[in-house]
């Protein structure tokens, strides 16, 4: 089907509006409400144009292309439209460009001067509108706005939650939040892109510099494990914002206020800015030459059986191949990267994080089954995709510890103990088993014994409602990336797969960490992977390595507190003779366990590769050079390979590196076992006593995130403890107080109580946001709570 | 041949270029008594740099680094800062006088006319970096020579 615009001859297809067509044929059309992610509203004609044989001009967002119609954009009609409706807007906009943040990327700066009058003709005075104060991450001047209802439609459609609305009509007209709260959505930093004018701006960088004086990066989002693209925005070799660069595959044109907001915290007052080595028992600050000596001389000392490395998985593909590179060629073989894992049974049957189905075929799901995912706060962009299919009237089911907030609604959510999860799944395996009996194609997949000794009989009815939800085609099953503290989370992995199988469905475990697969992929495990030419030897896991007390331990760019056993991590450092890291932030509390500190530059001033879920490679070039005297990863780490060992090319550069990773890395894929016939179930915890649950805060999750001011300004208060009122009841405690005592072993915390009913029977529920929250103890242990 | 002997005895030649020297003497003088005396300015005269302040003390730069993008020469460096009133202010406001070229740019993209040039065109430098002009000096230059500032800008508008 054809129209002409502009004379021209343009193809569409039914359903298409006229600004779709010419857009995609390359003619401009000025317009501010409309955006082709959301939907139209057509309340600011400014797309005015001439529809032949209409004598009134037409708004060419809502309009409908017909056949054989012709239509002009730049007629005397439609150019005297527009510039009447420019007049309109700007009546009330103010002329304040030289102190707006958006001024050089500003729509209506751009279409007022392409499509406005020179002068204007209204001298009366203009409206002023009060603004309020939604949060630390978004900036606003509603007296700039010009009522397209952009970030109105972003709420309700795309992030989910309401928060911005429209009250008021004509003159005292305004958008502003319903009852004056602050923006809570994870997604909220994408209005500020939607956003025409400079009524809404990212708060972080306002007034720190100019949209002209900015250089453009693309970047590698290294917060979750979608792996959004990004741009940086630099200014002066420091990163000044970040905005969403699209990605139709991954992120499509949005992005997580974390991905959005964490490159504030690059010069954290706990930057490590020069190497540091205990000199006589104190830190003094050295030379880059002087730290690689002093390297080289005691890691000589020490046995490497005695010696265990672990790696971030937020770090790049290239670091994590080198880091295992250097350590095995020191016969170190301990390594690991799986630092947040409590439990590390059916060790064989581990699987790394992944999808198995292509992000973006989410959305295309019938029916989906969260099992404890706080996924809209966790992986923000995952949440879209899921919305967009219950949008398209998929089942979505969560069984959850906690009543999770949705930014979408569940069919069935079933809240139970986290003690009880493992029985919940080998119900739905039973029902399953029970239902598919019959089914031809699965006669050469046999459920495992020791799942089976566990069957018990059916009572709960939402069992056999997820059940049969999952039963339907294109279904998916998501493993929450909360539960890897979890005790038994090896035993969820192995059963979702079973589920998997049964239900023919598609299944995802989410990782926290951007680049989970790259460190599987590279080997920074304790493998015997061919493709790496190890001769067979399988190192100490973490939990293993830390419970050895080894002699020195090498930590790469992990906290602390990232470490699951985190109190026996710090007893054994404690008594290591030496302990390595490789750091660019650490707290001064850490800092008295090395012995030497590296200064790693953060992923934004480095290259590098990131693996996603999906296994999707994405490489990025560096922001800016490294701050301070930190150097990239790979550069430390190559050196140290030239000081080490023989045999090592010394012309290495970044190139070769990657080269070298692609050629033995990429092709190599992890053949996911499935023989589960030795599977046993061992309970691990079955008690009834109060037990501690709650994964990370979304704003908590890794070193810079933690550092990101404004993100942790979002959460006003954090240290809480939620419990349900049964149990307090049973615990008698007095409801009439707002603080509560609670206790791990020998350590106490004194917290906000928080009655809510979302929390299950027997649980304290505590998200871990704070250090004090690590202090305390492990999640998933046995607690107590006593009145103060 | 005996003409040009003739005229070569009585020295016409010298008097001939003596004339114009003879009659310059009475004619009215071009050259000033530099520094005693000095040319005339126009009011659009494009001298050294000031940054001005509105009446009541406030400084007039809003830091919207116009000026910055402007100058052809790179002279002009600005850093800026959200200042606690919420307004927007330099934190640096360097011109190097090495680099610019006195091309009026930065004057005319001004949204708030404060930086401006003066009629000063009498300056030196001793020491390397005296060459740049800070903040600092740039706002006392603007607050010495206020005054002739103030009239030069309204005249230049009425010529607009």
């Amino acid at each position: 089907m054809k129209i002409k615009i502009n004379n021209k001859d343009c193809k569409f297809e039914k359903g298409d509006t006229l600004i779709q067509v010419a857009d995609r044929n390359g003619i401009h059309i000025p317009r501010f409400c409309y955006h082709d992610k959301l939907s139209i509203a057509a309340n600011c004609r400014m797309c005015l144009v001439e529809q032949v044989g209409i004598n009134k001009p037409q708004p060419a967002c809502s309009t409908p292309a017909i056949e054989n119609q012709e239509y002009f954009t730049k007629s005397e009609l439609a150019m005297t439209a527009q510039k009447n409706t420019m007049e309109l807007l700007l009546i009330n906009h103010p002329l304040d460009c030289p102190v707006c943040d958006q001024a050089g990327m500003c729509e209506l700066q751009d279409q007022a001067l392409m499509h406005g009058r020179v002068k204007s003709r209204y001298e009366q005075e203009k409206r002023v509108v009060i603004d309020h104060n939604i949060g630390p991450l978004i900036k606003t001047n509603m007296t700039r706005c010009i009522h397209c209802t952009r970030c109105v439609r972003y709420g309700e459609e795309i992030a989910g939650i309401k928060e911005f609305g429209v009250i008021g009509r004509g003159e005292s007209m305004e958008i502003r939040t319903y009852l004056t709260s602050a923006i809570n959505s994870p997604m909220s930093g994408n209005m500020i892109d939607i956003c025409p004018v400079g009524a809404l701006n990212a708060a972080p960088s306002h007034m720190k510099g100019r949209t002209w004086e900015l250089e453009e990066v693309k970047h590698i989002s290294s917060h979750d494990c979608v792996g959004s693209n990004m741009s940086l925005h630099i200014l002066d070799n420091n990163v000044f914002r970040v905005v969403p660069h699209e990605n139709k595959k991954i992120n499509e044109v949005w992005i997580s206020d974390r991905d959005r907001f964490s490159y504030e915290a690059i010069d954290h007052n706990d930057r490590v800015k020069k190497p540091i080595a205990k000199i006589n028992g104190r830190h003094t600050e050295v030379e880059w030459d002087q730290a690689f000596d002093i390297i080289k001389k005691r890691m000589s000392e020490i046995d490497a059986n005695k010696s265990a490395g672990f790696i971030s998985a937020n770090s790049t593909v290239e670091e994590q191949y080198l880091f295992q590179k250097w350590l095995r060629e020191n016969n170190i073989d301990n390594i690991d990267h799986r630092v947040s894992q409590s439990n590390f049974d059916h060790n064989d049957k581990d699987l790394m994080s992944k999808l198995d189905i292509p992000i973006k075929d989410i959305e295309n799901s019938k029916s989906i089954l969260l099992i404890d995912s706080n996924i809209t706060y966790d992986q923000p962009i995952l949440s879209h995709k899921i919305r967009k299919a219950f949008l398209k009237d998929a089942k979505i089911n969560s069984i959850h510890t906690y009543n999770y907030k949705y930014n979408f609604d569940t069919n069935n959510s079933l809240l139970v103990n986290p003690n009880f999860l493992s029985e919940t799944l080998i119900d739905i395996v039973e029902y399953l088993s029970v239902v598919t009996v019959n089914d031809k194609t699965l006669k050469n997949f046999n459920i495992p014994e020791g799942v089976k000794k566990n069957f018990k009989g059916l009572n709960n009815n939402s069992i056999i409602k997820i059940s049969n939800d999952l039963l339907i085609n294109n279904s998916l099953i998501l493993l929450g990336s909360n539960l890897i503290n979890h005790p038994e989370f090896q035993l969820f992995k192995v059963l979702t797969n079973i589920i998997s199988i049964l239900t023919k469905s598609h299944k995802g475990y989410i990782g926290e960490k951007s680049n989970e697969t790259g460190a599987w992929l590279t080997g920074c495990y304790p493998s015997k992977n061919k493709n790496l030419n190890l001769d067979g030897k399988i190192g100490l896991n973490v939990y293993e390595s830390i419970q050895e007390k080894l002699d020195l331990y090498i930590i790469y760019n992990l906290d602390l507190i990232d470490f699951y056993h985190y109190s026996e991590l710090q007893e054994s450092l404690d008594s290591a003779k030496l302990v390595i890291g490789f750091q660019s932030f650490v707290t001064e509390e850490d800092k008295h366990y090395y012995d030497i500190i590296l200064p790693l530059a953060t992923t934004y001033e480095s290259p590098g590769t990131f693996i996603n879920i999906e296994n999707e490679w994405q490489s990025f070039v560096q922001g800016c050079t490294p701050h301070y005297t930190s150097k990239e990863g790979w550069k430390i780490l190559t050196k140290l390979r030239l000081m080490q060992s023989t045999g090592v090319d010394k012309s290495l550069d970044y190139i070769d590196i990657l080269n070298e990773v692609d050629s033995v890395v990429r092709n190599d894929t992890l053949h996911v076992k499935n023989n589960l016939d030795d599977f046993d179930v061992k309970k691990i915890s079955s008690n009834k006593s109060l037990t501690r649950c709650g994964g990370k805060s979304s704003y908590y999750t890794d070193n810079i995130v933690r550092r990101a001011p404004s993100l942790n300004l979002v959460n006003s208060s954090t240290n809480l403890v939620s419990v349900n009122k049964k149990t307090l009841e049973q615990n008698n405690i007095d409801l009439s107080k707002n603080k509560v005592i609670v206790k791990q072993g020998q350590n106490t915390l004194l917290a906000e109580l928080v009655i809510d009913e979302n929390v299950s029977d027997d649980c304290v529920y505590i998200i871990n946001s704070n250090k004090e929250h690590y202090d305390l103890g492990k999640q998933y242990q046995t607690i107590r709570i006593e009145n103060v | 041949m005996f003409k040009n002997y003739i005229k070569s005895f009585f020295l016409y030649e010298l008097l001939l270029g003596m004339k114009v020297t003879f009659l310059n003497m009475f004619k009215k003088k071009t050259t000033l008594n530099y520094p005693h005396e000095k040319a005339p300015q126009s009011p659009r005269f494009r001298g050294l740099h000031a940054l001005r302040r509105y009446p009541s003390g406030e400084e007039r730069c809003i830091g919207c680094k116009l000026c910055e993008a402007v100058c052809p020469a790179l002279a002009i460096t600005i850093d800026t800062e959200e200042r606690n009133d919420g307004t927007r202010r330099t934190t640096k406001y360097d011109i190097d006088l090495f680099k610019c070229i006195f091309c009026g740019f930065c004057e005319e993209a001004c949204p708030v006319d404060a930086i401006v040039e003066t009629r000063i065109y009498e300056y030196h430098f001793e020491e390397r970096g005296e060459n740049i002009l800070s903040k600092g000096d740039l706002l006392k230059i603007g607050d010495k020579f206020e005054d002739q500032i103030t009239i030069d800008q309204s005249d230049k508008a009425q010529r607009l």
